[in-house]
């Protein structure tokens, strides 16, 4: 009988480890099936994030770049399409061809609110100083920048560089074979020792023709404001791109007429610490798990 | 006869763990692997295709130019995988989206098992067109 009990509790015990055993390996699958499916889902959310963020860019022409203290805008102005109409249309395709019922998108503002496609702001902000780069509107016919007059002081200067596609400089000594200057590109106010809003602007303008033509640096005091005109000309005199500079918070306006230029604008910060809040976050998610990318887009 | 229960016992209990380890070994084996690496794969193709500009040449080239470039990417797929590639360009009226042309390049036959499928969407700002291009894979 004593061998007869060891026999049954040592089957029992035996018994049990199975078991406890079949439970850990059907623990085990369903962890790795779980993982595999999470990491499949991740995929493909990583993917349509990335697929819808560079055809945004491409729709709105504008690329921003970050290094050290400085920030980089490449832009087209004015725009060479309908941008809006092109948000639009895209947000329309995206739902109806391209969506699957388990991916969701939507576009959020800076407090993370959605926003149509349509009514994308056209705004980039570099923060927390909250200087800001936008259009009156994405016709891009007039390109600011602006900053609270307590964080100008985080703006060492501007660099910035114009080339037009469709005119040419009308000016000396773009022109050598024109006497008149291209612009006496100066301050209506200079600098001086009681400036305390200094604006350092190095500006550039080159044409498709090879002209070229380049001032800088000099110092703008943005307690006023100032009015600069380059001369271009295309067969007509209703061409004309005009630089306005100043008072706070307006730092500098460009405005264009009839005039199509590839422009480069770069800020000069007086830190690295900072951010850009982009056009936008796109939140791409899965549905039916709690996998998702939301980023600036 | 006690003896006979006995091991009869010890017999069905043998014969117990035997077929959970053969079913615990089935199962590990019968896992389709192949799933799990299709999908990657599929992404990382469309996301080469559209930076390299493979299908943006469907909005202006001609078709059989298009196609015969999307076979020879099908090809370079590793063996044992079956493809088949849509691309469908759209031209808009208003707000309405019309089908302009569908460009389709295959290799092998598409199974029933193991398959995934993936899409890519790209535009032609300047021209107001719209692109979808959609990529079957299965295996085996």
């Amino acid at each position: 009988m004593g061998k007869g009990f060891i026999m049954a509790i040592t089957t029992a015990l035996i018994l049990v480890v199975m078991m406890l055993y079949a439970q850990s390996f059907a623990a085990k699958k369903d962890g790795d099936i779980s993982g595999m499916a999470q990491s499949l889902v991740s995929d493909k959310v990583i993917h349509a994030w990335r697929d819808i963020n560079k055809d945004v860019f491409l729709i709105t022409g504008i690329d921003v770049e970050k290094e050290n203290n400085t920030v980089t805008f490449n832009d087209t102005l004015p725009a060479p399409f309908d941008i809006s109409d092109m948000l639009s249309l895209y947000g329309q395709f995206i739902s109806q061809y391209y969506l699957t019922p388990d991916v969701e998108i939507a576009f959020l503002n800076t407090n993370d609110q959605p926003l149509n496609l349509s009514n994308l702001p056209s705004k980039i902000t570099i923060m927390p100083m909250n200087i800001e780069y936008y259009y009156p509107s994405w016709s891009k016919r007039e390109m600011f920048i602006t900053s609270p007059v307590s964080n100008f002081t985080a703006i060492q200067g501007i660099v910035l560089h114009l080339h037009i596609t469709n005119a040419v400089l009308d000016c000396y000594p773009a022109n050598l074979s024109l006497s008149t200057p291209c612009t006496a590109i100066a301050p209506d106010k200079e600098c001086d020792a009681n400036t305390v809003y200094r604006l350092y602007l190095n500006f550039s303008a080159s044409d498709y023709a090879g002209q070229y033509y380049s001032m800088g640096p000099k110092c703008f005091d943005l307690s006023k404001h100032s009015t600069e005109n380059l001369n271009v000309q295309n067969e007509s005199a209703n061409y004309y791109i005009k630089l306005l500079m100043g008072p706070l918070p307006l730092v500098l306006d460009v405005q264009l007429q009839n005039t199509v230029v590839n422009a480069t604008t770069t800020l000069i910060l007086n830190t690295s610490d900072f951010y850009i809040n982009h056009l936008s976050k796109l939140k791409v998610s899965a549905v039916g798990y709690s996998t998702s990318k939301v980023d600036w887009s | 006869m006690k003896k006979a229960f006995i091991f009869t016992l010890d017999a069905l209990f043998a014969i117990v763990v035997l077929a959970f380890f053969l079913t615990a070994i089935s199962l590990e084996l019968n896992v389709p692997r192949e799933t799990y690496w299709l999908p990657s794969i599929a992404n990382s193709m469309m996301t080469s295709l559209d930076e390299q500009g493979a299908f943006y040449h469907a909005f202006r080239e001609d078709d059989a130019q298009v196609q015969s470039a999307l076979n020879s990417y099908l090809d370079a797929l590793p063996g044992g995988i079956n493809s088949q590639i849509t691309v469908k360009i759209y031209t808009v009226s208003g707000s309405t989206f019309s089908l302009f042309k569908t460009i389709q390049a295959s290799r092998g036959t598409i199974g029933t098992k193991d398959k995934t499928f993936t899409k890519r969407i790209f535009i032609d700002v300047n021209e107001k067109k719209f692109g979808l291009a959609e990529l079957v894979l299965s295996y085996g």
